[in-house]
């Protein structure tokens, strides 16, 4: 059994790119989400100084969203100037990524202006009925792309490990399906809510599952098919938490301080993509270190300079 | 890497250095080393803040942390790291960091800007990638030409900077700004920086928080540093009729000077007021106090109730009440004392009973008092132990039940049992006939007494007001702007430099060598690059050919 899981293992990891093909992968990708997150950050300072005239509080979110900054930062500098490639790139994919997932689901349970309230599970719900507040078509939808997600994934894997031709069309026309039915979700949420739903924990981790699988699907669509293995992990790890911490699902009103409307949307849909692809980053950085335990390669080539002078 | 051996903004041995101990200093501060273990002290920083509650009674870590632990907190100043002073010099010594970074950057920069010479690029493209040599059947003045068809058609500016004998050295350039995006952003973080130190330094910025009831104007020991004062015209909540959840506060301020008023403005929570740098925002509200009419012919008194969010009474209640310590009002006889019993903030009269909501937002108000008349006359100035008391029967739901009216005696005590505690001697009871239960009053009605009407004429609201000024704010929006422009100059419209040179061939052979490098770009393959021009190249050179050339 352990043999036959061993081949397995190797079979997944020989199927993968080549080493400096996920590395320059994992590069991309932060080097798409780190503008991004910047964005978010400050957005969020000038959406708070609007309404609280406060830019900066100190607040957990906040700080947990600048000691995120700060890891990809001092990747991004040690990658420039330091030529840190390879493993040390794939541990800060992972480690910047860990960061983000504090920030959107650890200050949850400190005390901060961000926490999502809504974390108590009603009395007499069990952990399978967990769809309160919300209709039966938009349950059924939502576990329908869960499930989706859950087989792209598994037809995605196991191409790769049997190098079955069909598998990355298949997969990627099953995530394409999940998509669609999640964006109906996304959707009817927003005519039930009258507005988009960027509020409520349960809200945001829908579209950070979202912005994470879309990203991975584009990513496979314009050729690295095996995007679909790095993200779809991360997008399935938080529709579950997402379902299983936010147990009420239904819309709540917003408070004042939410409803300057323009910047909470660039704010939140900016963090949206951020996340999308710094996940798809942590993703590939758990490959890539797969890919280095099982077959004890090294990246040879010499990489791409990237700072030049005249 | 070529990158280390050109970037002097990591390069000690840079001569404009000071000597000394100071050169010292501003060599450790430029290496790279050093803003990395900045980078990750102040990251480890951000994340204790994050993780243990801030600016918390030194009791509140005592008892959550134990004696030890909440001792090295406190002693380390991991209770308010943001302000601690470890933490404010690491960032002052990232912001020197970034300065003497950026300084070096600016040259970097300028020397990427600048078009170079052609023997810089003769010995750049001499370098080129190993795809970037091939040999064209054109001369190459028709070469020339290709390479200037090639270079526009994919996006790139060109500069023939000639070249020795017969050889062209061309230079292409596309995002030819974004020589400037890492020193901007560099530039725009120290900007930021700056700042928040600007924003943080007391004595230039103000953050302080004012409460005042409606129809009151602050006074100058509130706000210090505040060159007028505020007066609250009126006070309201928008709630939504659907959800009957507040959708907003609005407060109508007079801003007064010199005992003037020089504006009026109604703010709300996403709207604030300002005036002289400062900005005054809807930060909270709160009940300031019930309002009771007692008319006895033609004499009419007021009394008032102070009210408090019933948390701050008990912290499992979550409506308005009257605090015990206010519960008791007399009118200025002394012989008629009213007491508050209960509260609701919102309430309606069903059939006879009034029903309260448990609401945070008001609506229509009502009170429950006991009229108490026949009272002997305070004494003042009685010796201890002198003190005079009303004793009242309690019962349910009637929740004051003792009230003495000695200054030094003034409490209520609790509904059961310590009431009984109270020395014997202080108590004196009231008889039964000189209690009026009046019930609960909805605003605005009134009951006969023997004491006069009572009248509930409602409730009066307090605004908090949040006072802000920051001077560092303009200078952090600048940098966020250059923040922004700096990274998307570096990450989506990177630089990219293709260095050419076109050799003619010599021999009975025409045409040209084509030796290229293309350099620069964070996200796209500079070998592909290298590729795809010199396709274009060809294909253009072969348009160029003169007719029955063509190879």
């Amino acid at each position: 059994m352990s043999q036959a899981n061993d081949g397995l293992a190797a079979r997944f990891a020989a199927a993968l790119p080549p080493l400096e093909e996920i590395d320059r992968a994992i590069y991309r990708a932060i080097a798409f989400g780190f503008p991004l997150l910047t964005m978010v950050i400050i957005t969020g300072a000038v959406w708070a100084q609007h309404v609280w005239q406060r830019w900066w509080s100190w607040d957990p979110k906040e700080t947990a969203s600048l000691v995120t900054w700060l890891i990809y930062a001092g990747y991004l500098h040690g990658r420039r100037n330091r030529g840190w490639r390879g493993r040390t790139s794939a541990r800060f994919a992972v480690l910047g990524f860990l960061a983000v997932l504090f920030t959107f689901a650890g200050v949850n349970f400190l005390n901060s202006l961000h926490s999502y309230g809504m974390a108590q599970r009603p009395e007499g719900v069990g952990l399978l009925e967990g769809f309160v507040g919300v209709s039966r078509l938009e349950a059924a939808l939502t576990t329908g792309f869960f499930l989706a997600y859950l087989l792209a994934f598994l037809i995605a894997l196991g191409g790769t490990i049997t190098q079955a031709p069909r598998a990355r069309a298949a997969s990627l026309g099953v995530v394409g399906l999940g998509l669609v039915a999640h964006t109906v979700v996304l959707i009817v949420r927003t005519i039930e809510a009258q507005r988009l739903t960027f509020t409520s924990g349960y809200d945001f981790s829908l579209w950070f599952v979202w912005g994470i699988t879309i990203i991975g699907f584009i990513v496979a669509v314009r050729g690295m098919g095996l995007a679909l293995v790095a993200s779809l992990p991360l997008s399935l790890l938080i529709s579950m938490y997402g379902y299983l911490y936010f147990p009420h699902k239904g819309h709540s009103p917003l408070p004042p301080a939410l409803q300057n409307k323009l910047w909470l949307h660039i704010h939140v849909a900016l963090a949206i993509f951020a996340y999308g692809a710094l996940a798809l980053a942590a993703g590939w950085g758990c490959l890539y270190l797969l890919k280095v335990a099982v077959t004890g390669e090294t990246a040879t080539a010499t990489p791409e300079p990237e700072r030049q002078a005249q | 890497m070529n990158d280390r051996r050109t970037d002097s903004s990591h390069n000690p041995g840079d001569g404009t250095v000071p000597g000394g101990a100071a050169g010292v200093v501003w060599r450790r501060l430029k290496e790279m080393k050093t803003v990395f273990y900045l980078l990750v002290a102040l990251a480890a920083g951000g994340l204790v803040a994050t993780v243990l509650p801030q600016q918390q009674h030194p009791e509140y870590y005592q008892e959550r942390y134990g004696p030890f632990v909440s001792n090295i907190i406190l002693r380390l100043g991991l209770d308010h790291v943001s302000t601690a002073t470890w933490f404010l010099l690491l960032m002052a010594l990232l912001m020197l960091s970034l300065l003497a970074c950026t300084r070096n950057l600016w040259n970097i920069a300028q020397s990427r800007w600048r078009i170079p010479g052609a023997d810089a690029v003769q010995e750049a493209a001499g370098r080129g990638q190993t795809e970037g040599s091939v040999s064209l059947s054109v001369s190459a003045e028709v070469a020339l030409g290709a390479v200037r068809d090639a270079a526009r058609k994919l996006g790139y500016r060109f500069w023939d900077v000639g070249g020795p004998e017969g050889t062209r050295c061309i230079y292409l350039c596309r995002h030819r700004w974004s020589a400037w995006g890492t020193t901007l952003a560099h530039y725009a973080v120290f900007l930021i920086g700056l700042g928040a130190v600007m924003g943080s330094l007391p004595s230039l910025s103000v953050d302080e928080y004012l409460e005042i009831p409606e129809g009151h104007t602050s006074v100058a020991e509130q706000v210090p540093a505040m060159p007028f004062q505020l007066r609250l015209n009126d006070f309201r909540i928008e709630v939504s009729p659907e959800t009957g959840a507040v959708v907003n506060y609005f407060s109508d301020l007079s801003v007064i000077e010199a005992e003037q008023e020089v504006r009026r403005e109604t703010i709300s929570v996403n709207r604030p007021l300002r005036y002289k740098g400062f900005y005054i925002s809807q930060s909270s509200w709160s009940l300031g106090e019930a309002r009771v009419r007692v008319k006895s012919g033609a004499h009419a008194e007021e009394l008032a109730f102070p009210l408090a969010r019933a948390a701050e009474m008990d912290p499992h209640a979550s409506a308005w009440g009257v605090p015990q310590e206010g519960a008791v009002a007399f009118l200025a006889s002394g012989h008629v004392a009213i007491l508050a019993q209960a509260f609701y903030i919102d309430a309606r009269r069903e059939g006879g009973e009034v029903v309260g909501r448990n609401s945070e937002v008001p609506g229509t108000p009502a009170i429950s008092l006991v009229v108490v008349s026949g009272l002997p006359a305070r004494e003042h100035g009685a010796g201890e132990g002198n003190g005079k008391g009303a004793w009242l029967p309690g019962r349910p739901p009637v929740s004051v039940r003792w009230a003495a009216y000695e200054p030094q005696l003034a409490q209520i005590m609790p509904p059961a049992g310590g009431g009984m505690d109270m020395p014997p001697r202080h108590v004196d009871r009231v008889p039964q006939h000189n209690l009026t239960e009046l019930g609960f009053l909805l605003q605005g009605e009134t009951r006969h007494t023997p004491a006069g009407d009572v009248t509930f004429l409602g409730v009066t609201e307090s605004s908090g007001l949040g006072i802000r000024k920051d001077p560092g704010v303009p200078l952090v929006w600048v940098g966020f702007v250059g923040c922004l422009l700096g990274m998307a100059l570096i990450f989506y419209f990177p630089l990219r430099q293709a260095y050419v040179r076109l050799t003619p061939r010599e021999g009975r052979q025409s045409g040209c060598r084509l030796q290229l490098q293309v350099r620069g770009g964070l996200l796209s393959n500079t070998d592909q690059d290298a590729r795809r021009l010199i396709t274009e190249i060809e294909t253009a050179a072969a348009h160029r050919q003169p007719r029955g050339k063509a190879q």
